[in-house]
């Protein structure tokens, strides 16, 4: 199979999909003629024209708000956010219009849109580096992704275009440049809602989202030369939210790590554990152990900005942790 | 779906147990509650019966090996089944047998038995509480591994799969010459665990022992008037029973230390150490508060043979509160002994001989014996335990408990003319104590004497006795006589009917007259209001 970028899967999926279907609509800022900050949707408007790519004024929340009419009214947009931390001005639209309305109205409209929101701390500071999924999957309604491999970046994009509720896409801006191998069939997805397990072990569970993904399985090859074979499970959508893969694992390991981006307080690693206590308490072993973002505003300073992110030796000191 | 046999859990502390013999083989046909193998516990060996009939398909642990309760022994395939794949079939003897360098997991654990007493938390995984469920294991003698000594699923895995072994070799390293041991004797499991609770009861708890030299001349004179009558009441009898008193009067004797705590027990379980071929083993008299000395012996009696014949049930060695432990046969005089954890106290009893004691200031020659007591510090001061110590040697040199006193001793009888009455619980029952004797009235149902029926007794009895000791007084020969008395059957007493039956030679006249002074001369018939009628009747045998 041939093999492409994180960056180049997701520019095929939008492609695909737009022209497979005419109604999906491609719109933010500098998305057309510029071609998207990161150069993701760069050509797209020569492709599918003005009509469907292109330009807006320098406002998420008009932006936001106009796919949820859109999309209420038959078109499938799918906005750029040039940085995902700008979600937090979309507020009102995303959390009570876009996670709400298809509810509220009793089912007489669907949703389907998708936000891409690029994420992650690369050096952006507080305000351009975040990786703000835990926040809304607080909210109801909202679908929300977070591919780790090319492939998935493909296969889950094409599935949130296809979905009729809103698909928060979190695409990571250290993933872009990875490289993996990526189906060609324009029929290939990935499910939302479906785990993969990316290394398969007994001896602990870790749980990487996103860009901890290759993080993590860089600590279990480094555990597997150790002795201990840990299984690594990529939730790749964090709503809905595969339990059922997570509670197996932790049944045939009874010790889990969950590094995350996220902040640590109410961060993804927070509901597994609260979600292990209802669900699978009695397979629990030892503590949960959460490596995540500390409860900090992300440093602009390179090297505080390596301090708090949590990296290879922090998940690998967790896993030691509990495995001692 | 197969049976499995599994290794039972047969006391409270046990965590495994030893195949000692198959008495099928794989493939025998097996009746339901036949037996299909014995298993050694920590206190006796126990024969498993099948639980239905069938076919003992597999053998899953062979003879000698240890298993941890709750694991399978063997397989019992009932009629149109078919045995089940996933079992391990040989992986279990393996493990069990290879496990000789766990030792250390087991034995360490075991030390801790005491400190983690009833009550306390224990700190395990969810997931090993899970396994230890599973498995039938208890976790509060398992040191945990984990986090602040957390329990976690390996811990509960190794002591499944550990084995007890005895100590390794002494022989120092740096001896010039190393003392070898001409040869090894295994101990028994009995022996074996024997040995790892007593070290840890010693260990655990603080000792100190207390010493009395009892005169025994009278509870020996007392316990062969029992014996003349016929009973087989032995001088432990008397002393257990002498004890169970004690207990009664210092509750906190019969108690254990837990944490802080001191848990009281209202039955007083007796153990009482008995010495068989295979070790001491220590059955226990349950409730023996409640038996009187014919009772204790009875059951003693029963114990002690099932102890010598191997037949005694893990039942019989549960829930000991206290334990009296006599080398007295021995020729023992006195010791110190290593009290059995949680129980609170032991007592040493050492042989009886001749020795001179200095009674009123005389030097007189008394059969005597020495009590040694010990007393876990935790549990009691020495103040406190000093009750219990002298009430013991009080009791035992003036035996009144047994009933025995006017015959006896009659300076030692108890205070005549007062009873005690306790409700029992809250029925319609009463106790009624004198001294060491004690009955029961019932006003509910016919499981005893109502308090009417008792004063009926009390009439004709009084009559009968005034009967007889008025014919003392005028030379009268009186036989066999007996009294029957009846009042009316409900409402309140209206009238009561007493018939005297007297074989007498006396004539008419002379038997009324005694009858008259009988009537007069009765105390209880003196307190009968004159509305309440009383008709007295004599006929003769």
């Amino acid at each position: 199979m041939r093999t492409i970028t994180y960056a180049q899967a997701i520019k095929e999926a939008l492609e695909e999909e737009m022209r497979r279907d005419p109604s999906v609509v491609l719109y933010g800022e500098d998305v057309a003629n510029f071609g998207g900050i990161f150069q993701i949707t760069s050509g797209l408007q020569e492709q599918f024209g003005e009509d469907r790519v292109f330009d807006t004024p320098i406002s998420e929340n008009a932006l936001v708000g106009a796919a949820v009419g859109a999309a209420i009214t038959g078109l499938r947009p799918v906005v750029e956010l040039q940085f995902a931390d700008f979600l937090f001005t979309t507020g009102d639209e995303i959390v009570l219009k876009a996670g709400m309305w298809r509810y509220v109205h009793g089912g007489a409209y669907k949703v389907p849109m998708v936000v891409r929101c690029p994420s992650g701390a690369a050096g952006v500071g507080p305000e351009h580096g975040q990786c703000p999924e835990a926040f809304f999957m607080h909210s109801p309604g909202l679908r929300i992704v977070s591919p780790s491999t090319p492939a998935d970046a493909k296969g889950l994009l094409k599935s949130a275009i296809r979905d009729d509720n809103p698909v928060l896409y979190f695409e990571h801006k250290l993933l872009y440049a990875t490289k993996g191998e990526v189906p060609e069939d324009p029929d290939f997805l990935v499910p939302l809602g479906k785990a993969a397990v990316r290394r398969e072990g007994d001896a602990l569970t870790l749980v990487a989202i996103s860009a901890m993904v290759p993080k993590a399985l860089k600590v279990a090859e480094r555990l597997a030369k150790e002795g201990h074979h840990i299984e690594v499970i990529d939730p790749r959508s964090l709503n809905p939210f595969d339990r059922p893969a997570i509670i197996e694992s932790v049944k045939k390991t009874g010790k889990i790590v969950v590094a995350e981006e996220s902040y640590k307080t109410l961060g993804v690693g927070a509901e597994i554990g609260a979600m292990l206590m209802e669900e699978a308490l009695e397979y629990l072993d030892r503590p949960l152990k959460r490596v995540a973002m500390p409860d900090v505003p992300i440093p602009t300073a390179a090297v505080l900005e390596q301090f708090v992110i949590p990296n290879e030796e922090k998940i690998y000191a967790a896993c030691r942790e509990l495995l001692a | 779906m197969p049976l499995m046999i599994q290794m039972p859990k047969l006391g409270h502390t046990m965590t495994e147990g030893t195949v000692l013999k198959w008495h099928k083989h794989a493939g025998d046909q097996v009746r339901e509650g036949e037996t299909v193998l014995t298993v050694e516990t920590d206190k006796a060996e126990i024969e498993i019966e099948s639980p239905a009939a069938g076919v003992l398909a597999r053998v899953l642990a062979g003879e000698g090996v240890v298993v941890a309760v709750g694991l399978p022994l063997g397989e019992i395939v009932r009629a149109g089944e078919s045995a089940s794949e996933a079992a391990p079939a040989t992986a279990f003897n393996k493990e069990a047998s290879s496990s000789a360098q766990n030792s250390g997991a087991l034995g360490a654990a075991s030390t801790s038995t005491l400190n983690a007493s009833a009550g306390k938390r224990v700190a395990a995984s969810p997931r090993a509480k899970r396994l230890a469920a599973e498995r039938g294991l208890d976790l509060s003698s398992v040191a945990g591994s984990g986090p602040d000594g957390l329990i976690t699923e390996d811990d509960v895995r190794k002591i499944s799969a550990a084995e007890v072994h005895a100590a390794p070799s002494i022989a120092p390293a740096a001896a010039a010459r190393p003392l070898v041991a001409s040869r090894r004797e295994k101990l028994t499991r009995i022996q074996a665990v024997g040995a790892r609770n007593l070290a840890a009861s010693w260990n655990a708890i603080p000792h100190f022992v207390q010493m009395v030299r009892v005169d025994m001349s009278r509870a020996l004179a007392a316990r062969s008037a029992i014996k003349g009558s016929g009973s087989r009441v032995t001088i432990t009898d008397v002393i257990l029973a002498a004890t169970v008193i004690a207990l009664k009067e210092n509750p906190r004797v019969n108690a254990s230390y837990s944490e802080g705590e001191r848990l009281l027990y209202d039955e007083i379980n007796l153990g009482i150490a008995v010495d068989t071929p295979d070790g001491l083993l220590v059955p226990v008299i349950h409730d023996a508060g409640a038996l009187d000395v014919a009772g204790i012996s009875a059951r003693a009696a029963e114990l002690a043979e099932r102890a010598r014949s191997k037949q005694l049930r893990p039942a019989d060695m549960e829930n000991a509160t206290f334990t009296v432990s006599n080398l007295g046969a021995a020729g023992i005089e006195n010791g110190t002994p290593v009290i059995f954890a949680p129980q609170a106290a032991l007592m040493f009893v050492g042989a009886i001989h001749d020795q001179v004691l200095a009674i009123d200031g005389r030097a007189e020659v008394r059969p005597a014996m020495q009590l040694a007591i010990a007393y876990d510090h935790r549990a009691l001061d020495g103040a406190s335990a000093s009750h219990f110590t002298t009430r013991v040697k009080a009791l035992l040199e003036a035996p009144d408990f047994l009933g025995l006193n006017a015959t006896a001793n009659p300076a030692a009888v108890t205070r005549h003319r007062e009873v005690t009455i306790d409700a029992i619980g809250d029925s319609l029952k009463t106790r009624v104590t004198y001294g060491s004797l004690g009955w029961t009235l019932s006003a509910e149902d016919a499981s005893a004497p109502d308090p009417v029926s008792s004063f009926l007794g009390a009439l004709g009895s009084c009559l009968l006795m005034s009967l007889r000791v008025a014919a003392r007084a005028r030379n009268l020969t009186v036989g066999k006589s007996s009294v029957t008395a009846r009042a009316n059957e409900k409402g309140h007493l209206r009238e009561i009917q007493v018939e005297l039956q007297v074989e007498t030679g006396a004539g008419d006249d002379k038997l009324h007259r005694l009858v008259e002074v009988a009537e007069r001369g009765c105390h209880i018939r003196a307190m009968i209001r004159d509305e309440i009628a009383v008709a007295l009747k004599v006929t003769r045998i």
